[in-house]
């Protein structure tokens, strides 16, 4: 029973700086977006970086008669952070930890802790089917030596298999969130060109915000402006994509960013600008829809696809690379560590055949070397445990990407001999779609 | 239009027990279980329990000319140890880590370190697509005091939304693994019911194997009796579990379990039995007779979900208290380490040496609190995220069953106005 009359639909995404104690003006800001959220006209809110669940019970209470429905991923130590208000019922949620996340020793860094991941909520509107996913990628601390690009590499791999495997039956799909990437890097080119997902920013009809549509500004007085001077000052890190379907022919009428400062407010919501985006979901006729353009516009980027696929691979390997030389090192000095302890056990045990001597046990350098020992045996061992997940992690993406080629491979070979099984295309329109 | 002939799609799965210097006799069973899937030439092989990469690769290598696509799914320290050979091409794949599973202190177990998951591949078979899911549960150590049964509830459910989410575009599904769980235990009923997957050994008409169907059991030499207690002769814990779609209907023609010695072998396979499963497939328009996830009542999908939110409840009282532990084991370090640094300033009846040691115990005491507090946090967070999850669930099948009533018409089967409240089915 599915409407056949447009539908608009606003989405709303915001990487909330919520990390109480740390971030400033925390509970003020959260009373600044409660406000911002009831007087604004949205379908969904998807907010990032709610890192307390006392900042999401806030909300809540506050949104509770325009935003009915509501989850909150919990995942990870203080995570996922990320949470969805929303006008319509949620029938369903589902979460996805990515399976690398930082370290765990980067305490001052704090992604480790925070459990990021992707969650999902389905919707129904009007017989649409909508797939709603919110997501934080790691942050990225140094552009010109990321040492976390591999990891937010596989977080961008695995979001994209999430997305596109848990959305086969979607009408309409929508992604929104703090990515940390900018447009051009690497997972974002690899979630985009996979999924087939496209940037409001690119698509819209409208857009009214910061200049390019930076999501994280200079102007902003609570970003840290050094980082931003070789981009021109600003960055754009903070994402809403969206698809179509068969069904579903999906367009971004408008977006909007916050520019920093609030007119009539002392501070802006967050270090992040918000965005909103206003989409049009127009049922289409069976024959006519996305899909096929879809399927033509998937199969053109196929070979653009490999090469990104390919790249990803690349910075995978290099990760294994690094992170199998760290477990080596734990190793080693874990070794190293149990050496010396046996080591210093033995000459202990000197004193005790040594006859004659006179000189006092040296008992406390002998606890404190055995002390030393000890903890580097444990904290090697941990170490050594951490690295060989973070190991299995990624030998895993790079067998999953591997795959993937393989199955492009196929894909293009095969694709000159579909175009004469295209029954719903005439022979000589075979030119403008490769149909898998 | 008349139904084709059906093809026939052969299954197996085996827990293969490929603990290196654990198990016994590791590699001559691999060497064994080689030797019969290259003879037995079954279309998917789903294996659990292969912690050895080197002993996957040595399968890879036997059986490259007769199952040449695999996929071997890595995670935890030493995981998963699911392993699939496949004779049809292996499209795609997706691991799913399960959020629970053990403890890291429980070295003599195991689990935790094994990164428990549920690997999926997605294989052409016969031109259509085929969801292939293979899984690895928590072991069950104590079945009075299962102090694991949230954890496995959790998996259960994580399964069954990872099932439920991403089976949506195929064509037919099949499941296998050890899950640990006796047929009727919640999990599996929890699974079955939300799913629609059904278990070969009850949808088969030819069976032939271990009484009821048993996987672990008391012939096997390698099995520890202890395992099996209270039931003598053997439990049913690992299985094949299959579902059609609307363009295919799926039949298990036959089930069969080795049980236990084999033939001219002087042992066992594993510790567990293998299962062979022969699915019939038929393309047909008409698979009303085999019908979907939606010939479950409404309200037993309720009432089961309704058990299931109480067990991980029940978790979450047992991980807040543990957390608590984990607090008080911290105070004490803190606690203790003011004795040293009052006796230091106090005239000195201790030596310097005994301070030293005081100190570094509770610096342990306090390191090691911390760390099972983040553990525990981490998974309350997991127990009320799936908590959580399991609630929205069961408002969502509320609303059905409102729905249900109201349009008078009890039928299961995806009738018309139930469509706009079942958001995982598209309308072919």
């Amino acid at each position: 029973m599915t409407t056949s009359a447009p539908i608009r639909f606003r989405v709303f995404s915001l990487n909330c700086w919520g990390i109480r104690y740390l971030s400033k003006n925390c509970k003020e800001r959260f009373v600044l977006i409660g406000d911002l959220l009831s007087q604004e006209q949205l379908d969904v809110a998807l907010l990032q970086e709610v890192w307390c669940e006392k900042d999401f019970l806030f909300l809540k209470k506050k949104l509770n008669s325009i935003y009915p429905y509501s989850h909150y991923f919990k995942s990870g130590f203080i995570g996922s952070g990320l949470a969805v208000f929303s006008r319509h019922r949620i029938h369903d949620a589902f979460l996805y930890r990515y399976s690398l996340n930082g370290y765990p020793y980067m305490a001052q860094h704090g992604d480790w802790f925070g459990g990021k991941a992707v969650g999902k909520v389905l919707l129904n509107i009007s017989g649409l089917t909508v797939h709603i996913f919110v997501t934080h990628l790691h942050a990225e601390y140094c552009r010109e030596k990321d040492s976390y690009l591999p990891h937010r590499v596989v977080q961008a791999w695995e979001l994209q298999q999430f997305i596109r495997h848990t959305s086969a039956g979607a009408d309409v799909v929508i992604l929104g969130g703090d990515l940390n990437m900018h447009p051009d890097d690497l997972g974002t080119r690899l979630l985009r060109n996979y999924t087939g997902l496209q940037d409001s920013f690119s698509e819209t009809a409208h857009f009214d915000g910061c200049e390019e549509g930076h999501t994280h500004i200079s102007e902003n007085p609570f970003t840290n402006t050094d980082g931003l001077v070789p981009f021109g000052g600003g960055v754009r890190i903070d994402y809403i994509l969206f698809k179509g379907s068969g069904e579903v022919d999906v367009s971004c009428e408008s977006l909007s960013t916050t520019k920093g400062p609030v007119p009539g407010h002392p501070f802006p919501y967050s270090d992040h600008e918000a965005l909103t985006a206003k989409f049009l979901f127009t049922p289409t006729t069976k024959g006519n829809g996305y899909s096929e353009r879809q399927s033509g516009c998937v199969s053109d980027k196929l070979p653009e696809l490999v090469n990104t696929v390919n790249e990803a691979r690349t910075e995978v390997k290099v990760g294994l690379h690094c992170a199998e030389r760290m477990r080596h090192t734990a190793a080693r000095t874990g070794i190293m560590g149990l050496v010396l302890l046996v080591l210093e056990l033995a000459i202990a045990t000197i004193p005790l055949f040594a006859l004659g001597t006179e000189q006092p046990f040296p008992k406390a350098s002998f606890y404190l070397l055995g002390a030393l020992c000890f903890a580097v045996l444990l904290s090697t061992l941990m170490l050594y445990v951490f690295y060989s997940m973070e190991v299995k992690a990624l030998q895993g993406t790079e067998d999953q990407m591997r795959l993937a080629l393989s199955s492009f491979q196929e894909q293009l070979k095969e694709s000159p001999k579909v175009l004469s099984s295209d029954h719903l295309r005439k022979p000589l329109d075979s030119k403008d779609s490769i149909h898998f | 239009m008349p139904a084709e002939r059906p093809e026939t799609l052969r299954v197996f799965s085996l827990n293969c027990w490929g603990i290196r210097f654990f198990s016994q006799l590791c590699t001559q069973r691999y060497e064994m279980i080689g030797e019969l899937l290259g003879r037995e030439q079954h279309d998917i092989a789903l294996l659990q329990e292969v912690w050895s990469e080197k002993d996957f690769l040595f399968l890879k290598r036997k059986l490259s000319s007769s199952h040449p696509y695999t996929h071997y799914f890595k995670s935890g320290v030493f995981g998963s140890g699911l392993a699939v050979f496949s004779k049809h091409r292996i499209q795609d794949a997706l691991l799913y880590k399960y959020s629970l599973n053990g403890y890291p202190y429980m070295l003599h177990q195991g689990d935790w370190f094994g990164g428990k998951a549920v690997g999926l591949v997605i294989v052409d078979i016969f031109g259509l697509k085929a969801h292939v899911y293979v899984t690895h549960l928590h072991a069950e150590y104590s079945r009075a005091q299962d102090e694991y049964l949230p954890h496995r509830m959790v998996q259960s459910w994580e399964l069954l939304q990872f099932v439920r989410h991403t089976s949506c575009g195929a064509d037919l599904v099949v499941l296998g693994g050890d899950l640990n769980m006796h047929p009727q235990d919640l999990g599996n009923r929890l699974l079955r019911s939300h799913t629609g997957l059904r278990d070969c050994y009850t949808e088969t008409d030819t069976f032939d194997g271990c009484e009821d169907g048993h996987t672990l059991i008391a012939a096997n030499h390698f099995s520890k009796k202890q395992d099996l207690i209270p039931f003598e002769k053997g439990i049913r814990i690992d299985y094949i579990l299959m579902k059609g779609s609307q363009k295919v209907s799926m039949k298990c023609e036959s089930l069969s379990t080795t049980k236990g010695p084999v033939a001219d072998k002087p042992y066992p396979y594993s510790d567990h039995e293998a299962l062979t499963a022969e699915l019939a497939l038929l393309h047909s328009e008409d698979s009303r007779q085999h019908g979907s996830s939606n010939a479950l009542a409404v309200s037993e999908q309720m009432d089961v979900v309704a058990e299931a939110r109480a067990v991980v409840k029940e978790g979450l009282c047992q991980t807040e208290a543990l957390r608590d532990k984990a607090t008080y084991l911290m105070f004490s370090g803190l606690l203790l380490l003011l004795l040293p640094l009052a006796m230091a300033f106090l005239p000195c009846f201790c030596s310097f040496s005994t301070l030293g040691l005081l100190g570094a115990v509770c610096m342990s005491l306090l390191l090691s609190g911390a760390m099972l507090y983040l553990l525990f946090t981490t998974h309350i967070k997991v127990l009320k995220e799936t908590d959580d999850q399991m609630m929205l669930t069961s408002n969502d099948l509320q609303t059905k069953l409102t729905g249900c009533r109201l349009s008078g018409s009890p039928s299961s089967d995806g009738s018309p106005e139930l469509q706009p409240l079942s958001p995982f089915k598209r309308e072919e």
